[in-house]
Order: C-alpha cells, then sequence, then structure tokens
C-alpha cells in the first residue's frame, strides 16, 4: 500500500485551475521535492494534502485514509511559508514554542506537564536546540528559529512533513544544518517528506523525488529532463523574479 | 493601616484587585495579539450598557456586561469578515456605542450618577458590585488558565494555530466574552475611560522586562496590582480620583520599569 496516493486531484480557485489533474504516489520514507516557478500550483497541492483545501476533484488518501477524514492534525508536520511572520519581539521562549504545539495533547487545562516537557526536549535534541531551550524565539537567528520550527513539528511525531519552500531567507551554512537535520530525520526516523523549493540544484541532492510543476501540472520523474535552464525559462516567462546562482 | 478600618475600603480593595488580576491577565493575550483598541472600543460600548442601565431602572453593572458581550461578539464577526479593515469597524462600534451613551444619559433623569462610572469611585462599590465581580472573575481566571496554551497559540500565530488542533473559532468567542466581561467589571473601580490604561499599561510594563511568556504573565500581574493598591490607598488619603490614581501609578511604574532596564543594558555594555 502507497503512504501517500494523489489520485486526480484538480483544485480550482476563482474558476481558474491552480491545480490541474495531479497524480502522484510517495512511499513511506521518501523525500520527495516539488520544483517550479511560483504559481505552478506546488504550495496549493501541499494544502490539499494537508487538508487545509479541499479537492474539487481526485482524492487524497494517507494510509488508504482520505486526508478529509482524518481529524488529528497532527499526524501531519506542516511549516508554511508564512512561519516567518511573527512578531519578533513575542515574549516567548524556544520551550514555549515548541510546547504550545502540544495543545491536542495536553490534559482538561491546557498546560505542559512532565512527560510533554519531555517531549519538548527531545523534539529540541532532534534539531540540536536543546542548549536554548529557555531562550527568547526573538533572540535567535533565522535559521536557529527554523529549527525551532522544525523542533515544534517533530514534536507531535508526524507521519507526514510538509515544508513550504523553508530555506527563503536563510544564510547558506544555516541551510546546510537544515538539510543535515531533515535527512536525518527522514532517513533515520524513516519519515516521509515533501518540501517545495526553489533551489533544485541543492534538493536534488537530497531528495529522492523530484516532481516538477508547471501551470498546476505535475510531472513526476523529472529530473533527468528537467534542467536548471529550463526553469529559468519559465521563471523569466512568469514574470517573476529570478534567483541569482553565483556559480553560472 | 487606617484606610482598612473602613468597609467602603476593604470592598474597593477587594474589586480593585480582582479586577487588578484580571485586566493584566486577559491584556496579556490582547496586546499581544495587537488588538488592544478592542478594550478601549469595549469600554465605551459599556459606558452605553451603563446610561442604558440607568435609564432603564437596571443595576448597571448587569446591562454593561450584556451590552459589552454583544458589541465583543460584533467586533469578532467583523474582525473575521474584513479582515484587513478591522480598525474601522473597531471605530464604528466605538463611535456608535458613544453616541448611545450620550443619548441615554441626556434622556435619563439620573444621569448624575453616570460621574462614577466615567471615573470610577470607591466609595460607591457596593456589596452587589462585590457579588458581581467576585465569581465571574475566578471564571475568567479558570477559563484562562483552562485555554492558556491555546490563547498562546492564537496570539503567537492566529493563522496556524489549528495546526495543532486549536479550536480557533470557539477559542476567539471565548476570548472576546471575556475581554468584555473584563471591561464591564472595572467600570466600577477605573471608570469607563480608563479601564483600556489598565488593560494594556502593566502588560506594556512587564514585557519589557520579561524572559519567557510566563514571566510576562507574573510580571504583568505584579506591576497591576502594585498600582491598583497605591493607587487605592493614595486616593484614600490625599481625596483623589481613583481610577486616575490607579492609571498614573501604573505610568509611573511603567517609566520607572523602562529606565531601570536602560540602566541595566548601559551597565551590562561597559562590563
Amino acid at each position: 500500500m502507497s503512504f501517500l496516493k494523489v489520485e486526480g486531484v484538480s483544485f480550482a480557485y476563482r474558476k481558474e485551475r491552480v491545480v490541474d489533474d495531479v497524480n502522484l504516489e510517495l512511499k513511506q520514507g521518501d523525500f520527495a521535492a516539488f520544483i517550479g516557478p511560483n504559481g505552478s500550483g506546488k504550495s496549493t497541492l501541499l494544502k490539499l494534502i494537508l487538508g487545509y483545501l479541499t479537492p474539487t476533484r481526485g482524492e487524497i488518501t494517507l494510509k488508504g485514509q482520505p486526508v478529509a477524514e482524518i481529524m488529528d492534525w497532527t499526524r501531519v508536520g506542516y511549516i508554511s511559508q508564512q512561519v516567518k511572520d511573527f512578531n519578533q519581539s513575542f515574549p516567548a521562549t524556544v520551550r514555549e514554542i515548541v510546547g504550545s504545539n502540544l495543545y491536542s495533547k495536553m490534559g482538561l487545562v491546557k498546560f505542559l506537564n512532565q512527560e510533554l516537557e519531555k517531549k519538548i526536549y527531545r523534539a529540541l535534541e532532534l534539531v540540536e536546540m536543546e542548549d536554548l531551550i529557555n531562550r527568547k524565539i526573538g533572540n535567535l537567528s533565522g535559521g536557529q528559529q527554523q529549527r525551532v520550527f522544525i523542533a515544534r513539528l517533530m514534536v507531535n511525531d508526524p507521519e507526514l512533513i510538509l515544508l513550504d519552500e523553508p530555506l527563503a531567507g536563510v544564510d547558506i551554512r544555516a541551510q546546510d544544518d537544515f538539510y543535515r537535520i531533515i535527512g536525518n530525520i527522514n532517513q533515520e526516523m524513516n519519515k516521509t517528506v515533501i518540501m517545495v523549493s526553489h533551489d533544485i540544484q541543492v534538493i536534488s541532492k537530497h531528495a529522492n523525488k523530484i516532481v516538477c510543476f508547471e501551470d498546476g501540472r505535475a510531472y513526476p520523474h523529472c529530473s533527468q529532463e528537467f534542467s536548471y535552464d529550463d526553469y529559468i525559462h519559465d521563471l523569466r516567462r512568469t514574470n517573476l523574479r529570478i534567483i541569482p546562482r553565483h556559480d553560472h | 493601616m487606617e484606610f482598612l478600618s473602613y468597609t467602603f475600603m476593604r470592598r474597593a480593595l477587594l474589586a480593585g484587585n480582582m479586577v487588578g488580576v484580571i485586566a493584566p491577565l486577559v491584556g496579556v493575550f490582547l496586546n499581544l495579539r495587537r488588538l488592544s483598541l478592542i478594550g478601549h472600543t469595549l469600554s465605551h460600548v459599556a459606558l452605553a450598557g451603563v446610561a442604558l442601565g440607568l435609564f432603564l431602572g437596571f443595576f448597571p453593572v448587569y446591562t454593561a456586561i450584556i451590552v459589552s458581550i454583544l458589541a465583543a461578539l460584533a467586533i469578532e464577526k467583523l474582525r473575521r469578515d474584513y479582515r484587513d479593515y478591522a480598525e474601522l469597524s473597531l471605530a464604528i462600534i466605538l463611535a456608535a456605542g458613544l453616541g448611545l451613551a450620550t443619548i441615554l444619559i441626556s434622556a435619563s433623569r439620573q444621569s448624575a450618577g453616570i460621574h462614577s462610572y466615567l471615573f470610577g469611585s470607591i466609595s460607591l462599590v457596593g456589596t452587589r458590585d462585590i457579588y458581581m465581580i467576585l465569581p465571574l472573575a475566578l471564571v475568567i481566571i479558570a477559563v484562562i488558565l483552562k485555554y492558556y496554551y491555546g490563547f498562546f497559540y492564537l496570539a503567537f500565530n492566529e493563522n496556524e494555530a489549528w495546526l495543532a488542533g486549536v479550536p480557533v473559532r470557539t477559542l476567539n468567542v471565548v476570548f472576546m466574552v471575556i475581554v468584555s466581561v473584563t471591561v464591564a467589571l472595572a467600570i466600577r473601580v477605573v471608570g469607563t475611560l480608563l479601564i483600556a490604561s489598565l488593560i494594556t499599561i502593566p502588560v506594556a510594563a512587564g514585557m519589557q522586562v520579561a524572559w519567557s511568556f510566563k514571566s510576562t504573565i507574573w510580571l504583568s500581574l505584579f506591576f497591576s496590582l502594585t498600582a491598583v493598591n497605591l493607587g487605592l490607598i493614595l486616593s484614600f488619603y490625599y481625596n483623589l480620583a481613583p481610577g486616575g490614581t490607579i492609571i498614573l501609578a501604573g505610568v509611573v511604574i511603567l517609566l520607572l520599569v523602562l529606565l531601570v532596564k536602560k540602566i541595566w543594558l548601559l551597565l551590562r555594555r561597559d562590563l
């Protein structure tokens, strides 16, 4: 049985088809990269998989269960593009930020008990941030905050991890750390990961499946025929910003 | 401790301390969600509720609570439907509340009593007020304790709270109800015009020196209770308006906190 199955899924927003008849299958432990220009449907498909949006046609199943029926959202961990759009002076510690994601596991009174505190610590160990557990979130660097958000997602031990352009605005060294941590989670913990990215060069080193998007359509196994030049061409065609590359 | 021998003063201190606990408790979440203008709006709507009570001959705190809960639910609806114009809807509700209040006050024969609701009056805090404030304040504290991390998540990132299983819509409605009840209850102590300050100023001071969310709450409570007690005692001895004295005490505390923080940062830089 496939882990995640997307069958003939379409999604229209104001009569415009944003996702068009997408078929996709992932096994447990896959690391899939969604590549493509802005507006090609990658992020929308993530939101469909998450169950945040409902497909106008087709079905998405996680371990055979339609995602529309999943009530426990913590089974799927998601980092959105907007994750960094929080108030940087918000007076909360790393512990509190990670702990808040355990909301559904807290008892009648929504507080952290010792068992949950342990989960927080373990999730922070996973991203090598346990030493900064009592730091204020706003005092951390962008890369460190990104790792806190991975810990916040991992604290619920999700089966599927969805990352929507998590590396926008993160420097190169922090990107390496990020890939190392996600790689560990993917390989050692056998977690299935889907990551939307613009950087095909880097992500193709880590992902075992590349899915390319164009005008709402997805092209699985496109890693060979999909070149960086096509990608740049696409970006130019859609009149969007081009990511500068120094080694070109 | 001469002031404790007066019954009205003991009642005022009891009511003041209860309000002094719930105002910053609600205020922490309200301010961090950048919704502090809601407190200001609701206080003007609550004034309309008070005026309605005086006009109809009901106990004004009852009508103030009912009217401000209705307004709070309307605000929450508008906030959801017109995300980009949330401030506009607040301005409209504030104006409508104040307009209604003025008409009702002028039409009412007992309008003399309105003064104590505008500026707060400790000598008028009656047993009926205490029976009203005490249980409702305890309920508010219990609700905040129960949904602590839910409100925390809403404050940190309302858009993503559902991912953690937080019932966003329900908690938003619950939150608006406790904010409106807090505002209505605080009327007796600090008066309509100054409630919003009691919700914001101690929290503003707490946020300056807090090292975590929990410490923000404790520090805000500490600053709020200090301001309330200092304000009430000073107003007793110098015959000052209690609401104004409490708020000014709060402002002085905020300035002291800012000063101490500045000195601390300067000293640390030199080390």
